[in-house]
């Protein structure tokens, strides 16, 4: 009996061992992103009212909602901003009876509105936690009516994303609104990160897009889709990009927002961000988002696939054989913990969790609750990360790869390019995307994929390399994007099979995929038309664990197939990653300011190593402008020449102190509509006391356009009196002389444009000389302009009731008259000269010497 | 005991009857109207299983012609899809011709590319078979 035990746990032991070793491979340190951070957190909401804005491209208004958390003390800041969107839901419900749900807007007598945009307060609350500002928006009234609109409600989501933004911008700089001054220079709002989850996932697409088109004024650094819908297959460049795809979405069941991923790949060689699709194995659409889910909100919530598909299906269903659904709970802290390390790397530029998000660390955060087989990173690094092997983006990578050498296959069953659409064969798997999201149609663009099967331990996939490109010091990962092909292997254990590298001195190393990766499995599930559903996920080795390989002189790597006795399975995007250029963090970077109509500001935000020598180099995309089309200023100011889209770029050259020279360039799309052409700032002054000059706003704005002044008095002495924001002010110089007054009108449009000028000029301060034997009251705050007057006098600071008395040199009483209106009319048949002006108020006469110049 | 036995056995036959008719109620969604507004035919579907108010797009595919504006609404306690089908379109349909609606992505199918009843056979959970077109149901 003892020596039974003592093998039972030699046994246990030697497991435990193996399973040790077999993830010492992968297991990595990384900190959990989804823990709460230091800050406390406050909430609040606001609403502007259910029909308080017009998209221009909706037929309806709709409302202005949200909620927002962030770091209660507000101490430091500025801080980043997130944005999240819901998705289409319903709307309203019944008070009475929340049972009766539905679609709708404005909620009627009875009904009230579904807050969904409350969903996500738990992410939020762990984002505030962390030093951000989380705005969440509704959209209900889109939601109510956007399938009768030929975009799906798509341009007035990114609207009104960017309506919110524009508000947020207003609250942020001159303050007002439901929070005053509360978060004046509080919000980041060059440092913005997006959410949308469903059909709002393509809304913070379409709204990136949006914001980009106005010369992006605010920053939008990292957008996330959370099991969104890809309708229209926009394609999103230059913005950090995260698509999480839950496997057993029962609404978006094709889980269509990878194609954000793949579109986004190849599309543009200039984008210098990444792009991760994080696979959630047992994850549903519905649960991610808090009011949406059973047992949480009292009103038209769904476990989408049990109530759409059935919880009596394998795997995905409750009641499902097999069932591995996760959660609410397991869920919402998945997606804390990946949006987490997303969000913190692009926006709060973190590095500690890199790892999670570039495969290097395959182990999910301890938060999550999950194991290595439920959760699932794609990572596509930039271009100048990278070093492509075959991107297997056309048939002729069957025989050449992208960097020009030869590709050479071996007795494999089936070995074909297939499934990118359009002219490419199908891979022919499903006959719809629901188990196939990648897949293209011949009219619809997919992904490319290299389709193999083996039944031989000689078969093998093989990738050679030019001899220009075998010093692969640079670096660390061999990576590729793969799944099984559950239409060839017909189910079983994980896949396995080895890498192979062999360099030119003919030494040889393999290891063998399974040490590295869960990602080879059969596809669960087996509900028709949905599962079991192919999704690619990203494998990534270390070159170091090539022991033995001369590192500088890599002649090739074989697919061998020589673990599993047979397999089926597609891959794409083979490439080399990891790498340590020295340039790597030089990342050109501008934002402009287009508030000045033609003339459009920019300003240089690049990113460069501490102590690098920066030079500026732009070019306007305005050739029509002559010598003034390029700039080597580091923030220079444009006007264009006219309206229209200009390809404004920013060259930067950065030295760094060894020499090396790291050059970058980006490219946005300026959009000049002179909005602001309206507004033109003036004033005029006049004296109205000793050193007192009354000021009067004379700009010109469009009708309905709201406004703001900012004046100053060119008087710093003065201390804060030299600044006003009020329409007409009066200022009191200390002594004669001249002073630079300026005054900056700042309009906000009915579109949301932001329209702002400045007006100075030079005025001269004389103290007014009185005549003899008259005395003036000092000190009132009753001003009496112009002085001199012709025909009329304005009177400010007078009540209504107050009496205005005129004598002249004689002492005779030539008007009397009670101050009904500021502005009094003289009697014509006053004469130029002296008058004494008495003002009986409540509190006593004030007197004031008036000349009169006809 | 006896009792017990009896309840016991009732519970069980009630849960079976239950279970079973919960297994035989199939999923039925039929032509409610078809109706003139101006230009606009509105061809008005009803379920038995309420329709999904979610992300994914309902498609009502007449022939292999596809219609993809509609407006969902419940009364009471009824719900209802009405897809809005241009007066000129709906005159270039052919009368008796087959009619599916669907529940997904606008690019799963475009027209023309699919066979439409085989893919409703492998799709029951986002395709479903509506009948044929009788044109002569519509209401001026």
């Amino acid at each position: 009996m003892r020596s039974s035990i003592y093998q039972f746990f030699s046994g246990l032991t030697l497991l435990l061992c193996l399973a040790l070793f077999q993830f010492s491979a992968i297991a990595q340190s990384t900190p959990d992103p989804g823990l709460p951070g230091t800050y406390a957190v406050s909430k609040d909401e606001y609403n502007l009212g259910d029909l308080a804005f017009k998209p221009l491209s909706f037929p309806d208004s709709v409302e202005v909602r949200g909620s927002v958390h962030y770091p209660t003390s507000l101490t430091g800041g500025p801080f980043p901003v997130l944005v999240f969107l819901h998705g289409r839901h319903g709307t309203i419900f019944q008070t009475s009876n929340p049972s009766n749900s539905g679609l709708g807007w404005p909620p009627p007598a009875g009904f009230e509105s579904i807050k969904s945009y409350a969903g996500y307060d738990t992410l939020a609350r762990v984002m505030a936690s962390h030093g951000y500002i989380v705005i969440s928006i509704s959209a209900n009234a889109i939601n109510a009516t956007d399938n009768s609109t030929g975009d799906y409600g798509m341009n007035a989501r990114g609207e009104l994303v960017q309506h919110h933004l524009d508000l947020w911008n207003t609250w942020n700089t001159l303050g007002g609104g439901p929070f005053g001054s509360r978060f004046v220079g509080k919000l980041d709002l060059q440092n913005v990160g997006t959410m949308g989850h469903s059909r709002g996932g393509e809304g913070v697409v379409f709204n990136a897009e949006y914001n980009r088109s106005l010369g992006s004024p605010y920053g939008i650094k990292a957008v996330l889709t959370l099991a969104p819908v890809d309708f229209f297959r926009h394609v999103l460049n230059g913005i950090a990009l995260m698509n999480i795809a839950p496997y057993c979405d029962g609404d978006v069941s094709n889980i269509q927002g990878v194609r954000f991923y793949d579109d986004a790949r190849y599309n543009d060689p200039s984008d210098t961000t990444p792009k991760y699709s994080v696979l959630m194995m047992g994850a549903n659409h519905n649960f991610y988002n808090t009011v949406w889910t059973p047992g949480l909100y009292p009103a038209g919530t769904a476990d989408d696939w049990d109530d759409y598909v059935g919880s009596s299906a394998a795997f995905c269903g409750t009641a499902g054989a097999g069932s591995k659904r996760l959660t609410p709970a397991k869920q919402q802290v998945s997606l804390i913990a990946y949006a987490a390390a997303f969000y913190r790397q692009f926006l709060g530029r973190e590095t500690t969790y890199t790892p999670i998000l570039q495969t290097e660390d395959i182990i999910p955060p301890i938060s999550t609750r999950l194991d290595t087989n439920q959760v699932f990173v794609s990572y596509h690094p930039p271009l100048a990360k990278r070093l492509d092997l075959n991107r297997i983006d056309s048939t002729t990578r069957l025989v050449t790869n992208t960097l020009g050498d030869s590709v050479k296959r071996n007795g494999l069953l089936i070995g074909t390019i297939c499934g990118g659409g359009l002219s490419m064969p199908s891979c022919g798997i499903a006959s719809g995307t629901s188990r196939e999201p990648h897949k293209g149609t011949s009219t619809v663009k997919g992904l490319a994929q290299m389709n193999m099967k083996w039944d031989n331990p000689t078969d093998y996939y093989q990738n050679n390399i030019p001899v220009a490109f075998q010093d692969l010091r640079n670096y660390k990962y061999i990576q590729y994007r793969a799944a099984v092909n559950y239409a060839e292997y017909l189910g079983g254990p994980d896949l396995d099979y080895s890498i192979q590298i062999t360099d030119s001195f003919g030494n040889i190393a393999a290891v063998r995929v399974s040490r590295y990766t869960k990602a080879m499995f059969f596809q669960p599930g087996s509900t028709g038309g949905l599962l079991p559903k192919i999704m690619f996920n990203t494998i990534s080795i270390p070159l170091s664990d090539f022991t033995g390989i001369n590192i500088t002189k890599v002649k090739n790597v074989r697919f061998l197939f020589n673990q599993s006795a047979a397999g089926a399975f597609l891959i794409s995007d083979l490439t080399f990653t990891g790498a340590t250029d020295q340039c790597g963090l030089v990342d050109s970077r501008y934002t402009n300011d287009t508030t000045g109509g033609y003339t459009v500001t920019f300003f240089d935000s690049s990113i460069i190593h501490a102590g690098d020598a920066l030079a500026w180099g732009w070019n306007f995309g305005d050739p029509a402008s002559g010598a003034a089309n390029t700039s080597a200023l580091q923030n220079p100011a444009h006007t264009f020449s006219g309206d229209g889209a200009f390809n404004a770029c920013l060259y930067i050259n950065a030295l760094k102190t060894n020499g090396v020279n790291c050059k970058d360039t980006i490219c946005s799309t300026i959009t000049i509509t002179n909005q602001c052409a309206a507004l033109n700032v003036d004033y005029s002054a006049d004296s109205v006391g000793v050193f007192d000059i009354a000021f009067n706003d004379s700009s010109t704005v469009n009708a309905g356009d709201v406004v703001a002044w900012r004046w100053n008095f060119g008087d710093p002495a003065s201390g804060a009196a030299n600044a006003s924001t009020i329409q007409n002010p009066v200022h009191t110089y200390p002594a004669a002389g001249n002073y630079t007054v300026c005054l900056t009108v700042q309009t906000n449009t009915s579109r949301g444009f932001i329209c702002r000028d400045t007006f100075c000029s030079t005025i001269t301060v004389n103290p007014k000389i009185y005549p003899n034997g008259m005395e003036e009251s000092t000190g009132s705050h009753i001003y009496i302009f112009p002085n001199p007057a012709t025909s009329y006098l304005n009177i400010r600071g007078a009540a209504t009731t107050d009496v205005l008395e005129l004598f002249d040199a004689f002492g005779q009483i030539v008007m009397t008259t009670t101050i009904a209106q500021p502005k009094v009319q003289l009697p014509e048949t006053l004469a130029s000269g002296m008058y004494f002006a008495t003002i009986t108020t409540a509190a006593g006469k004030i007197y004031k010497k008036i000349l009169i110049n006809r | 005991m006896k009792n017990k036995f009896l309840v016991m056995s009732i519970l069980v036959c009630f849960l079976s009857i239950s279970m079973l008719s919960n297994a035989q109620v199939k999923e039925k969604t039929s032509v409610y109207a078809i109706k003139q507004n101006n230009s606009i035919v509105e061809l008005t579907l009803t379920s038995t299983k309420p329709f999904i108010i979610g992300g994914n797009a309902y498609m009502l595919y007449i022939g292999q012609q596809r219609f993809t504006l509609n407006k969902q609404e419940i009364k009471e306690g009824k719900n209802y899809i009405t897809f809005l089908i241009p007066q000129k379109d709906f005159s270039a349909l052919v009368d008796g011709t087959s009619m599916w609606l669907l529940y997904g992505d606008l690019n799963t199918i475009t027209n023309g590319s699919v066979d439409l009843n085989a893919f409703a056979q492998e799709n029951p959970h986002t395709c479903w078979t509506i009948g044929k077109l009788k044109k002569k149901s519509l209401k001026k």
